[in-house]
């Protein structure tokens, strides 16, 4: 095995949990997984040795769900900014957070927005920093951080929403 | 309406903000309850959001990699074709209890098969080492738990004894690898991280704690490093093994 192949392969427990984040969905992420390896075996020779692996194969894995929603017709759907503006409750219970399960925080991801699932993916979920993550996205730094920003509050939002529906 | 808006207010949960305007968030929130629920939020979200992604690489573990990008990717390296075998581990702890168990277990099974372990530098040499590489254990294991893989069509368990850190922040673990055919050799290795991905150390015998570490790729000298608690290697887990921000 070459040593583009058996970093790529080091790096593919990260590229699946990076592929849930944005699919919000075991199977689908799979898929898109696998179809982001293909892509990347086929543009190796544009990767250059020396540079991060890891930015380079989530900007190829990130382009190809941003392909495959714009393909569905599927994104835009809650880009509402008003909805997204609105104030967060102030309370907050700590012992929601014990009870959310993988499958609720995955249900609220994929009702959010394509641009904040993205950042939210690289920075909280993979842990990349804002600078990073804007540099995956080729977004400029600031943008980044009000999406994230946005996201997080928003993803809080509606899980305080579904669990209230729930009690 | 507050003088800090959301961006500075996530910046400063997550530690990124410049220390003078951290100050100044953190002198208003003093007094402020609403303004520490708003930080709380942020934080929140990270503990949510990491804890639902550490379940999701659990789960992920699991589960086999389509056949489609086994094939694709090579899996495994090692010739001829031996079968990779995902399976559950075959035994779960509480994390309270994994250091604790996997010294214990590193210990009696040190004293047993000492004759038996090997140290192995580079993965040529080993398609255990190959098997668990092909596999990402190295990345995905916390200390102490096993899991069965296949070698060869042979049982193999492979658990993590401890992780340390550098001086220059990047993490390595020791690994070792059990075969289940009392006939074969156990073996034990170092990876450290090397770029992207982690790499065999070369490890000199008899030198612990000497600084003779070497990755079998060549770079600076590498030293046993500060050993993790079982708390940081879990952050470290969740975070992909990332430098902590």
């Amino acid at each position: 095995m070459d040593e583009f192949r058996q970093q790529l392969v080091s790096l593919l427990p990260r590229l699946r949990r990076f592929a849930l984040a944005l699919s919000a969905d075991p199977v689908e992420a799979d898929d898109l997984l696998q179809t982001a390896c293909e892509k990347a075996l086929q543009a190796r020779a544009q990767w250059q040795p020396g540079s991060r692996l890891d930015s380079w194969l989530y900007r190829i894995l990130q382009n190809q769900w941003i392909d495959q929603q714009r393909g569905r017709q599927r994104h835009g759907e809650v880009d509402d900014p008003e909805l997204l503006e609105q104030l967060p409750d102030e309370r907050w219970d700590r012992q929601l957070e014990a009870r959310l399960t993988l499958e609720r925080v995955l249900e609220v991801l994929a009702q959010l927005p394509e641009a904040m699932r993205s950042v939210l993916a690289l920075v909280t979920v993979q842990g990349l920093s804002y600078q990073e993550a804007a540099e995956v996205l080729a977004l400029p730094i600031g943008t980044v951080m009000s999406r994230l920003a946005r996201g997080r509050l928003e993803l809080m939002r509606r899980l305080e929403m579904t669990e209230v529906g729930r009690v | 309406m507050s003088e800090f808006n959301e961006v500075e207010l996530m910046a400063y949960a997550d530690g990124t903000l410049p220390p003078e305007r951290a100050a100044r968030i953190e002198a208003a929130a003093r007094d402020n309850p609403v303004l520490q629920a708003r930080i709380e939020r942020f934080q929140a979200s990270t503990r949510l959001l990491q804890g639902a992604f550490a379940q999701a690489d659990r789960e992920a573990a699991t589960r086999p990699l389509p056949p489609a990008l086994q094939a694709l990717l090579q899996l495994p390296p090692v010739a001829p074709g031996p079968r990779v075998v995902p399976l559950r581990p075959r035994r779960s702890r509480p994390p309270a209890l994994r250091w604790g168990l996997a010294l214990a277990a590193s210990l009696a099974l040190g004293l047993a098969t000492a004759v038996l372990v090997t140290r192995t530098g580079g993965e040529a040499t080993s398609p255990a080492l190959a098997v668990a590489l092909a596999e990402a254990l190295p990345g995905q294991l916390p200390s102490g738990e096993p899991r069965a893989i296949s070698v060869d069509g042979q049982g193999w368990e492979a658990l993590v004894l401890g992780s340390t850190q550098q001086a220059d922040g990047r993490y390595c673990r020791e690994l070792e690898l059990l075969p289940a055919d009392p006939a074969a050799t156990a073996e034990r290795h170092w990876l450290c991280q090397d770029g992207a991905g982690w790499a065999p150390v070369t490890v000199a015998e008899g030198s612990a704690g000497s600084g003779d570490w070497q990755l079998a790729s060549g770079g600076a000298p590498l030293s046993p490093g500060r050993r993790l608690s079982t708390a940081e290697e879990a952050a470290a887990l969740a975070r992909g093994w990332t430098a902590p921000r």
